[in-house]
């Protein structure tokens, strides 16, 4: 395998190059001879260092932003618009072997289940060896091994040179989301992508794997895109949120601005409908449903549940734009900021 | 919940594929289907809806099911259709029409001894299908009782029913068949009351001993995962009987394997009915059987009566392939893993 | 609380064979998954059992409903003790408790239209001829429409499907209602649905709920006490205000601290307790109490005797009751036998 063709510094200049920049992605499901746009012209930018989640509910489309990026869209969908650079190159017009490439070593993503992710019938630790492997040239066996119980133990293995031996149904679950941590940062990325990476764990677990996660991206300095639907993670790792709505961005900004002072509808809900420990205040629910994707409302797709939904709403789609006073704040929303 | 004007019945009735696979009637039938969501439960049953849709899409089971009405019709009115008898006495003016080829009188000819050799393939698939079907009958009885006593008791229900189940698999079948079938004593020493295995009642219950324990293993599996399901849970902690819930819920949703092993267990049976008519141990005279045809011709390869061997041999080909079409067919259509 | 509770648990154990074969041979360790829990349920009260995975919660909840057989203890619903009952007696039972699961997607026959599954229940209970009109009224009820009971469950979203499964409980006009995780598949938005749903059912009928959950703000959400369990024992329980307020038990601790804040300022400055290592294995816990391996205040002494569930004092901390008597501070003297 040749290593991928992305230069290892941003080719343009100045600091605030972005590692990874989507601009105006689609991508639609065709199904049963229908089509359905799951992402409807998505634009983002990953700056090196930077977390930014991506919350939603299912069918929002954030997980298949994420397998957009990674290359990865299951059977039936496809890219129909727009552009996904990594560090300077266009990852739509890359070859397939550049590609795979890059996956795993410029760019790595960590899912949700890592019993799945693994494979049962090697050792974790020669796992995490294969993954530096194949992604380095000339690294030796003996020295790639070595170099995975290393990694263990920095995601926080215990005795990690014993654990390296384990297989993966010996471990528990957060032990072996730790074993997906090193994997995907064995060859420094510059972009992970962890994918509800905390949902099926414990909530002691968690805190543990998202402290592993905000540490590893530190000592790599790789920018990070956090998809999850818990606003509380997204509160303790991300610098900023992107939340999605039917597969378009709703609002976003830095993390302190909107999960304080959401101006779309939209988020001031999920917010109003997450229990809170402080607090006993019944939750309060949004009406109705998520649209399925093929039978999306004209104009705003969140008119049919929004309580400040007008004929505009209904005729026009709202257009991200800059909101208030806190630079990157962009709200989709006819009734930005609006009466709560 | 009936279509106001219409009966029930007639509703039912007039849905294509609607028939459900469930013995149990519903309350709640209104024909009626609405709001169709694609997409969002992969790993759901079909319902019966689309059982025929879907059936239908594959070519190759349209056609086993062709071939199949157009076999068992022929058998079901062999009577009408064949010209003559085709075990008449064998008089001289019989015997004078031994080895024909093709004529108008004897469309595939006569056989050594002057029979109508049409006629003979005739009844002799009748022979064959009544064994298929019959083994496959009893078989599904046997094998599904027991595997469905043994699954949903568990514990050492379960392990009595399963080692007695091994003990039949462990059986060398062939063997047994010889034995059996050339004693001359078909009440086994006096042990059991069995029609001869010389007959076609008694070729069933001997052919269904043998061929019943697949399937009992099969229910059984499927009975001990269902029985987890929370459905049938919630039926156990409303107060439902043991009984309603293996008739309404378990065995329903076991319908799908029965049918798949019923249609195949016909073919297996119908092969191994072939061979021991072959080995001279199957249904003797005056029933005919494609087998016994077989062996009756197997020393005219390579001269002109070979057509004696290819007409029962080609019957007994495409009627096995048809079974195993149709099984692969229905198995496509009922497994809800499969693609819609 | 004041006369007898609905639902009283005392002492309940449930242990499991590991590698249990048919031959009843094999291996005679045990999962400990339940080991001695006590609780008791008012009319109309909601408590929630809140642990992480495998501490025992849904083993309670397949107890209470007698989806499983206690290994020891008893279960006595309204003054019976139906640990051991059978037949009729069982089925009059299970009318009054019913069930609502976790997982919106097993929940119903995939064969079956709703409609049917919905009258279960009361087809059970020998009241099939009530089904064609309560059916309909308890869709409504639930918010759905009349005309879902011809439909399938492949139909209906996730959140739909969980008051489907919240129609079929009430079919029968239960007195307590066990809710096994029933809003953890569910999106935030759907959620708060459902638990509205839940909270207005519980107004209007009277509705007692065991509620078992891992999701500790959805808890402080639903419940008026809450039982916190550890590796199959309740290491602290109090109302609801009291245990969020001022929550004793080490492992409560962490636990609290462990839930990420929405509010990101208050994430930031929030006090955490990060435990080291997994949780032991339930096949051979730890001796006495059984979070000592992971607890910053362990002492030798922690490892002599399993410690008992004490009242922490009066005032608005009556009924919370902990198992932690080095927090209690009062220590049990170092054991002459370590």
């Amino acid at each position: 395998m040749t290593a991928p063709a992305l230069p290892d510094e941003p080719t343009a200049a100045g600091p605030a190059a972005p590692v990874l920049a989507l601009d105006g992605l689609s991508v639609v499901l065709a199904a049963r001879g229908r089509e359905a746009t799951i992402l409807d012209g998505v634009s983002l930018a990953l700056t090196p260092g930077e977390t930014v989640a991506l919350v939603g509910e299912s069918g929002a489309g954030k997980t298949v932003l994420a397998l957009a990026v990674m290359g990865l869209l299951p059977d039936g969908m496809r890219v129909t618009g727009g552009r996904i650079v990594l560090g300077g190159t266009d990852l739509l017009g890359a070859s397939a072997s550049a590609l795979r490439g890059a996956r795993g070593g410029a760019m790595a993503m960590i899912f949700q289940d890592p019993q799945s992710s693994l494979h049962p019938a090697f050792r974790v630790g020669a796992q995490v060896a294969e993954a530096i492997r194949t992604h380095q040239a000339g690294v030796s066996k003996a020295d790639a091994s070595a170099q995975a119980v290393e990694l263990l133990r920095r995601v926080g293995i215990p005795q990690a040179d014993a654990r390296a031996r384990d297989y993966p149904h010996q471990m528990s679950g957060g032990m072996r989301q730790r074993v997906m941590i090193a994997m995907a940062i064995a060859n420094r990325p510059r972009l992970l992508i962890a994918d509800e990476a905390t949902t099926a764990l414990d909530v002691t677990v968690q805190a543990q794997v998202l402290e592993v996660l905000k540490t590893a991206q530190q000592e790599t300095g790789a920018a990070m895109l956090v998809v999850t639907h818990d606003l509380g993670v997204v509160a303790s790792v991300a610098d900023r949120v992107v939340v999605m709505y039917a597969g378009r961005i709703a609002e976003s900004g830095p993390v302190d601005t909107v999960l304080t002072e959401p101006a779309h509808p939209y988020t001031r809900g999920l917010l109003a409908a997450v229990p809170r420990l402080d607090e006993a205040a019944p939750v309060q629910a949004i009406p109705g449903q998520p649209p399925s994707p093929f039978a999306r409302p004209s104009g705003c797709a969140f008119r049919t549940r929004c309580p400040l939904a007008d004929e505009r709403c209904e005729a026009e789609d709202p257009v991200l734009v800059a909101f208030g006073a806190d630079a990157g704040h962009a709200v989709a929303c006819h009734h930005a900021g609006g009466p709560a | 919940m009936t279509t106001p004007g219409e009966p029930g019945g007639a509703v039912r009735r007039s849905g294509v594929g609607e028939l459900p696979l469930t013995g149990t009637a519903s309350l709640f039938d209104s024909g009626v289907r609405t709001g169709q969501d694609l997409a969002r439960d992969p790993g759901g049953a079909p319902p019966p809806a689309r059982f025929w849709r879907r059936y239908a899409r594959k070519p190759l089971a349209v056609i086993g099911a062709v071939i199949l009405l157009v076999l068992v019709t022929a058998a079901v009115f062999a009577p009408v259709i064949a010209p003559e008898d085709p075990t008449p006495q064998l008089t001289a003016e019989i015997l004078a029409d031994a080895r024909q080829g093709p004529s108008w009188e004897h469309p595939i000819g006569t056989d050594k001894l002057g029979r109508d050799q049409l006629s003979r393939v005739l009844y002799g698939l009748r022979v064959s299908l009544a064994v298929g079907v019959g083994v496959a009958v009893l078989s599904v009885i046997a094998g599904v009782a027991i595997g469905a006593w043994a699954g949903w008791r568990g514990g050492w229900v379960d392990g009595l029913l399963m080692r007695f189940t091994d003990l039949f698999l462990v059986i060398p079948a062939l063997v047994v068949l010889l034995v059996v079938a050339n004693n001359p004593d078909p009440s086994f020493f006096g042990l059991f009351d069995l029609p001869p295995a010389t007959e076609v009642p008694g070729m069933i219950v001997l052919l269904a001993a043998l061929g019943w324990m697949p399937m009992a293993r099969i229910v059984r599996g499927e009975f001990l995962s269902l029985r987890e399901r929370d459905y049938v849970e919630a039926a156990r902690a409303a107060g439902a009987s043991s009984r309603r819930i293996v008739f309404t819920h378990l065995l329903p949703n076991t319908v799908g394997p029965i049918v798949v092993f019923a249609t195949l267990a016909v073919g297996i049976a119908i092969l191994n009915e072939s061979v021991l008519s072959f080995l001279g141990a199957g249904v003797q005279y005056p029933a005919v059987s494609l087998g016994q045809m077989i062996a009756d011709a197997e020393d005219t390869v390579g001269t002109d009566l070979a057509y004696l061997i290819v007409y029962p041999g080609l019957v007994l080909f495409v009627l096995v392939l048809a079974f195993n079409l149709v099984g692969d067919g229905l198995r496509d259509a009922i497994d809800p893993h499969s693609r819609d | 609380m004041t006369g007898a509770p609905l639902l009283a648990v005392d002492g309940l154990v449930k242990h499991f064979p590991v590698h249990g074969d048919a031959y009843g041979g094999g291996s005679d360790r045990v999962v400990h998954a339940v080991d001695g829990v006590s609780f008791t349920i008012g009319r109309g009260e909601t408590l929630a059992l809140v642990g992480e995975s495998g501490c025992g919660k849904s083993t309670v909840a397949r107890l209470v409903l007698r989806l499983l057989d206690a290994t020891a203890g008893s279960i006595t619903f309204d003054g019976v003790d139906v640990t051991g009952l059978a037949g009729k007696q069982l089925r009059d039972v299970r009318r009054r408790v019913q069930v609502v699961f976790q997982d919106p997607f097993s929940s119903f026959d995939p064969r079956r239209r709703v409609g049917d599954s919905v009258a279960e229940p009361l087809v059970a209970q020998g009241r099939k001829r009530d089904a064609p009109a309560r059916v309909p009224e308890l869709l409504e009820l639930v918010g759905l429409d009349a005309a879902a009971a011809g439909r399938f469950p492949h139909e209906f979203s996730g959140g739909q499907r969980q008051r489907l499964a919240i129609a079929r409980a009430l079919s029968v006009q239960p007195d307590l209602v066990v809710l096994d995780e029933p809003v953890s598949a569910l999106d935030v938005s759907i959620q708060a649905q459902v638990l509205t749903l839940l909270a207005d059912l519980r107004t209007r009928f009277g509705l007692a709920y065991l509620f078992i959950s891992h999701d500790l703000a959805v808890v402080r959400n639903v419940a008026d006490r809450v039982a916190v369990m550890h590796l199959g024992h309740i290491v602290e329980t109090g109302p609801t205000a009291a245990v969020f307020a001022d929550p004793i038990h080490p492992y409560t601790r962490a636990l609290l601290s462990a839930v990420p804040d929405p509010d990101p300022v208050r994430e930031r400055t929030r006090e955490r307790i990060v435990l080291a290592g997994d949780p032991p294995s339930p096949i051979d816990p730890p001796s006495g109490c059984r979070f000592r391996t992971r607890c910053a205040l362990a002492l030798d002494s922690c490892a002599a005797s399993e410690p008992p569930l004490v009242h922490r004092g009066d005032g608005p901390s009556v009924g919370h009751l902990v198992a932690c008597p080095v927090v209690l501070g009062a220590a049990p003297p170092p054991s002459p036998s370590m």
